[in-house]
């Protein structure tokens, strides 16, 4: 909608990406989306459209919600995103220039995977490979000991980075089904958890189990999950483990700070 | 095959002499972190045949994912087999995990082997 739109290159500079996601956010003050859905429907990749929130979520244009497990953008009710949307849309809207504009259906995501020409069982749509559907359960408590959990900020996950808590979300939904009863909490923590994530930045996960015997083991279960996650999501998800004594009670290394920037899962 | 990938190799192949001697001396945290980077830079070396340049741990593991995670080219798993690589050198980095068992370590160098096998057949074949 806005792709051709003077004032928006003017506003939010030249990436398409940005003005789609602007376009389906600010155009429609109803829009309440998740990440996922955003970056369906701007046709882009999880970490782009990841990014391209992010920025117009620091300009104040748009807000993030979370909820359970999910986190929602929305078009932000600020007079500056207001007047921004009310100058969008009696803008005049440029014709396309032929030479930048993308071709239908382009897409980093699906270019990407097509560089892993003849993956089998994946199948491509136009708007880039198709995901499985998955399912994300939603905490109604913290796993064990609510302070440990979420100290720092004011709402759950309120400053993590949105592909984090996606790729931290679906991993975290397979481990549940591989550990069962004997996991104790899956936290998201790193650049991810805290904001200001580098592109590149890892999404860190820290598994806390009942015990741990074997390190290698743990590995070994969880390898699938987290490779194909990290495949499908274009970004790498890391593990660690952790026994729960480890987590409540070691006060040495890393774990102390990392409990506390931590993010339930 | 480039200059830089067969250095890459070469690096390989010092990685992985000292991995073996560290597990042989049971330190097996320098053994899991010497396999990871024999691992890292069989990954790049192949990379780099591939027309990819990436430099940092996390830059390789995802430009590998791209190019070979889900391509027939080379097997599959060898991918898990990094990641799970770096997380095991993350680990045995003792800050936040630990500690890592033997087997651990003994299999991180086994794949390392393994890997560094493949992507060497890979670089003949079109390097």
């Amino acid at each position: 909608m806005f792709e051709n739109n003077p004032v928006a290159e003017l506003a939010v500079g030249r990436s398409t990406v940005r003005r789609r996601i602007l376009a389906l956010l600010i155009a429609d003050p109803a829009a309440r989306l998740h990440l996922r859905e955003i970056q369906r429907r701007a046709g882009t990749s999880p970490g782009t459209a990841s990014r391209e929130l992010a920025k117009l979520v620091s300009a104040g244009l748009i807000e993030r919600e979370a909820e359970g497990n999910q986190v929602y953008f929305r078009g932000s009710a600020s007079p500056f995103a207001t007047m921004l949307r009310s100058l969008l849309l009696t803008a005049p809207t440029l014709p396309p220039n032929p030479g930048a504009a993308e071709p239908a259906g382009a897409h980093p995501a699906a270019e990407s995977t097509e560089a892993a020409a003849g993956a089998p069982g994946e199948a491509s749509t136009a708007a880039g490979t198709a995901i499985a559907p998955r399912v994300i359960r939603p905490e109604t408590s913290a796993p064990f000991g609510a302070p440990l959990a979420t100290p720092g900020g004011p709402a759950w996950g309120a400053r993590a980075d949105p592909l984090g808590l996606d790729a931290g979300a679906t991993v975290a939904a397979q481990l549940r089904s591989i550990y069962g009863d004997r996991l104790r909490g899956i936290y998201l923590y790193g650049p991810r958890a805290s904001g200001g994530t580098p592109p590149d930045s890892d999404v860190d996960l820290l598994v806390v189990l009942d015990r741990i015997e074997r390190y290698g083991e743990e590995l070994e279960r969880t390898s699938r999950a987290c490779a194909s996650v990290s495949l499908e999501l274009d970004v790498i998800v890391s593990r660690i483990f952790v026994s729960e004594a480890d987590w409540r009670g070691r006060t040495d290394g890393q774990l102390p700070v990392v409990r506390a920037e931590a993010v339930s899962l | 095959m480039t200059p830089h990938a067969s250095q890459l190799l070469v690096g390989t192949d010092r990685a992985m002499a000292a991995a073996r001697r560290e597990l042989e001396a049971d330190d097996i945290e320098t053994a899991a972190e010497r396999a990871c980077v024999a691992m890292l830079r069989s990954a790049k070396a192949c990379l780099e045949v591939d027309g990819s340049s990436p430099g940092s741990t996390q830059a390789v593991c995802a430009a590998y994912g791209r190019r070979f995670g889900r391509s027939a080219r080379l097997n599959s798993a060898y991918y898990r087999w990094l990641l799970d690589a770096a997380d095991l050198r993350k680990a045995s980095a003792g800050e936040l995990a630990g500690p890592i068992d033997r087997d651990a370590a003994a299999t991180a160098v086994e794949r390392a082997e393994i890997f560094r096998d493949a992507v060497a057949g890979f670089i003949e074949r079109n390097g």
